[in-house]
């Protein structure tokens, strides 16, 4: 099967760097799915669900904000920060959205600060969505057998 | 030969002073692990970001104010320096690579008014020393600077550029190559164009050719989801990395650069402080003999 290479990049690390069969991304716009051969697109991107499938496997990662570029023989994604679904804490998650939301009362007359306990927000609930549907999958997975 | 008191007054004071310099070294030590750390960290994110603008700038000219050239009549310059000095050569090579680029800028553009803007205390004074007018000084982001805190110089640059008020935007900061060498560079952030990225290319040399490989096509990209909100969200960001990463390269130069410093000085005072113990044992010596002298002396009269 053809393949196309990805590298998913942070400002803390490249977290992914290989050949993959296909990805979704959360562009602003809605999902896509970029196959090999896909023309060259440069997309924002807003916080959600990331899905490869290499090796007959899908893998699943938390992005936030950030930009993927394809240039028809790699894609980059470019992002604020990422996790592998598996990584994800759920209980630090949930912290971070309560937090933020109490931030979000509290921040309510400053604009600036209302604005970035939103994308905080939205940031944490991206990523508790995740890993529900995740772990829903798994279970499913588990009865089926 | 000095007394053995002034020996000794010698002593301690080097020894406070080297008391001094391993503690700074120390510190440096620590600090320079976590920032040499984040800016490592960065660089992979910061050259994809730039070679996205420039395969972007390519084939999309005129998407962006900021990927076209213009006639040049204010330049805006940048001074990325640490706060404080005590980091060996790293800030004089930094005077001396402004000092070029300034004389660079006035050459290539005769016409044009030069505006300084410095973050960073040495690179302040440096410039008023210079008599250039400094229009704003902002402190050196030097403990684990977060994206957020250089918004006010990366506003001031990019909205200056948009706005009109500054046609060329160039940054002079240092480039941590490693423990031992920080490369003094100076980079066009503004317009962004090939030619700036090549120069880049070269300065930075193997660096980025490790994370990157620079193609030659022209890509035409779709836009995702307009044109505008590209222009709006993405180009600025990327641009503003850059900035980010400077400021991080920055700060690993000067405390790996003042580690060095302060290891070379404590090395220095421990040379000193033993060849000063040795002359004071000798002085101590050579007293101990004329005082047994002198009592044999004066026992030998006695009897």
């Amino acid at each position: 099967m053809k393949t196309i290479h990805l590298k998913i990049v942070t400002p803390d690390s490249i977290l992914l760097d290989k050949e993959v069969e296909s990805v979704s991304i959360p562009t602003v716009e809605g999902e896509i799915t970029v196959l090999p051969m896909h023309i060259p697109i440069l997309a924002g991107m807003k916080p959600g669900e990331l899905r490869i499938k290499a090796d007959k496997k899908e893998e699943y990662f938390s992005v936030m904000r950030g930009v993927a570029e394809v240039d028809g023989e790699t894609i980059t994604i470019l992002t604020d920060a990422a996790e592998h679904a598996d990584d994800i804490d759920e209980e630090r998650a949930d912290a971070a959205a309560k937090a933020a939301k109490e931030l979000m009362a509290k921040k309510r007359s400053s604009e600036e600060g209302y604005t970035e306990a939103m994308a905080e927000l939205e940031r944490s609930l991206s990523r508790i969505k995740i890993i529900r549907k995740r772990r829903r999958g798994s279970k499913v997975r588990i009865d089926s057998n | 030969m000095a007394s053995g008191k002034d020996i000794k007054r010698k002593i301690k004071s080097i020894t406070s002073t080297r008391q001094i310099t391993k503690a700074m070294e120390l510190v440096a030590t620590s600090k320079m692990k976590k920032a040499v750390d984040n800016a490592v960290k960065l660089r992979a994110y910061g050259y994809m970001s730039l070679n996205i603008l420039s395969k972007l700038s390519k084939k999309h000219q005129n998407l962006h104010k900021f990927f076209q050239t213009r006639e040049v009549e204010n330049i805006l310059l940048v001074l990325f320096t640490p706060d404080k000095g005590l980091c060996g050569g790293l800030n004089t090579n930094l005077y001396k690579k402004a000092i070029q680029t300034i004389e660079k800028l006035e050459k290539e553009n005769p016409k044009a008014k030069i505006h300084y803007v410095a973050s960073g205390k040495k690179g302040a004074d440096f410039l008023h020393r210079t008599g250039k007018d400094v229009e704003f000084v902002y402190p050196a982001y030097t403990n684990n600077p977060t994206f957020t805190d250089i918004f006010p110089v990366s506003k001031e640059a990019l909205k200056g550029f948009e706005e009109g008020k500054y046609d060329k935007v160039v940054v002079v900061f240092s480039d941590f190559v490693s423990t031992l060498v920080q490369k003094p560079v100076a980079k066009t952030l503004l317009p962004f164009s090939l030619d700036v990225f090549e120069e880049m290319l070269e300065e930075l040399g193997s660096k980025f050719s490790e994370v990157v490989k620079p193609t030659e096509k022209e890509i035409d990209y779709k836009l995702e989801p307009s044109p505008k909100y590209i222009i709006d969200n993405i180009v600025p960001q990327l641009t503003e990395m850059q900035l980010y990463q400077a400021v991080l390269e920055t700060t690993a130069s000067e405390h790996s650069s003042r580690m060095v410093a302060m290891q070379n000085a404590t090395g220095a005072a421990d040379d000193l402080l033993e060849d000063l113990i040795l002359t004071y044992n000798q002085a101590r010596q050579a007293s101990i003999t004329a005082e047994i002298a002198e009592i044999s002396a004066g026992s030998a009269v006695i009897n």
